[in-house]
């Protein structure tokens, strides 16, 4: 197992899976707290249109899914916040339309196809240097905006009218926080797949909340189960040469069942 | 210096106008009272006190700063929203949620010391939860929920409070404990108190203003308004009736809901 590691795109992979295993429980507390899951779940999806469309133009399909990722957060965003659409329906909206889009684009070009369906289930042992320099940058990004937003973000959680007489800028916050998902969504498909990626953003940080007790250790607890679970996932998956990213998924599913059949003391 | 004062306040969203003409000070010892329909504009009225909604026209001035985005006299209202149970999963414990009243007074990077640590067992004392800092404060009852957002609203020192619907999803007897609390609160701190509620009757012997606000109509006044029928009638609508038995006032509606 210990001569995978050698190679440059084993080694590569790791970097990804540990950083993508940071990023989206991170990510997936405020998902589940902000009532955002169902909205990630859609990103994936409208960041795939984006990559069949880019893999179509023949520029980078990461640099597509996360242009196409952005532009949903925000439109998704103007809906709810500027014309009162439910995000639910937002998402069902926005998601609907993108899908269609991809439908179209890769029904142009039949010969590409396989690559694009690549990014629905993950390949991370064709991460490059690139997807990595894309990662450790977002990676930056979320622990300085956790810093220096958390106490705002606590009371947008908390109570969204507490927050507002707080002097939080509320509508700023969730804009910030939907790009911030779609954007680790969106870098972390290649690594565990739009279908899978989900997973990793969400049982992490179910799993932390049942044994945190603050906002601050809940993050850091899914962070370090994040860890957890894709090391072990990944090392499974090389001795049992399956998948990564379905292993790692799956791996985070058992630690997620034990974690909640632990009793809250 | 007057802690609210409010003049030719028109409140609304965008071209919808709410209310208009809106005039009231609330003195410090004051304890008033919000009424009106739902939809009346009671909530909208709160949020424009606030900060959170900006003024059609006129102003919301607190402690002598008029009301805009970034008054930092906004911040001085401690205020406990109409907010359903917090769940079980929400990760705080109940300091930390008492301890967040402070975060309008802190820089962003500015830890939380000793000092402050003890102002929130003093808020906790105040409203009965010392022994309950450290639990979740999702897994706390409905009404202990609400003394812990009681208990935040007073870190900082606020210079009024203002409580949406406080006894709301409480049930009988936490109610009962909750209104006495106000009523203490009213007796011991020097700042006015505004309560949205339908409740009247527990704080009857107390309350030195009745604000009256729905269908575009205000007024300000005391027991007095409860009397006034016809006023009355064009906010609730025709079918309202007030029974006044032994200093209580009963407002019943048609369908003989109590409103």
């Amino acid at each position: 197992m210990f001569d995978y590691l050698a190679l440059p795109e084993y080694q590569r992979a790791l970097l990804a899976v540990l950083l993508s295993g940071i990023l989206l429980p991170e990510i997936g507390v405020l998902m589940v707290l902000e009532r955002f899951t169902f909205a990630g779940a859609g990103i994936t999806h409208i960041a795939f249109s984006g990559v069949t469309l880019f893999l179509l133009l023949g520029i980078n399909p990461l640099i597509g899914a996360i242009t196409f990722a952005i532009l949903a957060a925000f439109m998704m965003w103007h809906f709810v916040e500027n014309r009162g659409v439910n995000l639910d329906a937002s998402m069902g909206i926005l998601f609907a339309f993108f899908m269609a889009l991809a439908v179209m684009f890769m029904s142009v070009y039949r010969g590409y196809s396989g690559e694009a369906l690549s990014y629905l289930f993950g390949s991370v042992l064709t991460v490059d240097t690139f997807d990595i320099v894309l990662l450790v940058i977002v990676f930056f990004m979320v622990q300085i905006f956790l810093l220096m937003f958390h106490r705002d973000i606590f009371l947008l959680l908390l109570n969204r009218e507490l927050a507002e007489a707080s002097g939080v800028n509320v509508r700023n916050i969730r804009l910030f926080l939907l790009i911030l998902i779609a954007v680790v969504i969106t870098i972390s498909m290649k690594v565990m797949g739009a279908l899978l990626v989900i997973g990793m953003a969400v049982m992490p940080a179910v799993s932390s909340m049942k044994i945190g007790r603050s906002f601050l250790t809940v993050i850091v607890f899914s962070a370090l189960i994040g860890i957890a679970v894709s090391l072990l996932g990944f090392v499974v998956s090389l001795l049992l040469n399956t998948p990564p990213s379905a292993t790692i998924v799956i791996v985070t599913f058992f630690i997620f069942v034990f974690v909640m059949s632990l009793k809250r003391n | 210096m007057r802690p609210i004062a409010v003049t030719d306040l028109s409140i609304g969203y965008g071209d919808r106008v709410i209310a208009d003409g809106i005039n009231f000070v609330l003195e410090k010892n004051d304890l008033a009272i919000l009424i009106g329909p739902n939809g009346g504009g009671k909530t909208t009225l709160v949020k424009t006190i606030l900060g959170i909604i900006p003024p059609l026209s006129g102003t919301v001035e607190v402690l002598g700063c008029t009301v805009k985005h970034v008054c930092p006299h906004r911040k001085r209202i401690g205020y406990v929203p109409q907010m359903g149970r917090v769940p079980e999963h929400f990760p705080a414990t109940l300091l930390d949620v008492v301890l967040s009243g402070l975060f309008p007074y802190k820089e962003r990077f500015d830890r939380i010391g000793k000092e402050e640590k003890e102002l929130a067992m003093r808020a906790l004392e105040e409203v009965g939860l010392v022994d309950k800092k450290d639990e979740p404060f999702g897994n706390l009852s409905g009404g202990q929920q609400k003394r812990g957002l009681v208990a935040r609203a007073l870190m900082g020192h606020p210079d009024a409070l203002i409580f949406d619907e406080p006894t709301s999803g409480v049930d009988i007897a936490a109610a009962s404990d909750f209104r006495k609390k106000i009523i203490e609160l009213h007796n011991k701190e020097e700042i006015p108190i505004l309560l949205v509620t339908h409740d009247i009757n527990p704080y009857i012997d107390h309350l030195t203003k009745i604000i009256v606000i729905g269908r575009g109509r205000f007024r300000v006044g005391k027991l007095d308004i409860l009397r006034d029928i016809d006023f009355l009638r064009e906010i609730y609508g025709e079918s309202i009736k007030v029974i006044e038995v032994e200093g209580k006032f009963y407002l019943l509606s048609g369908d003989f809901h109590n409103v």
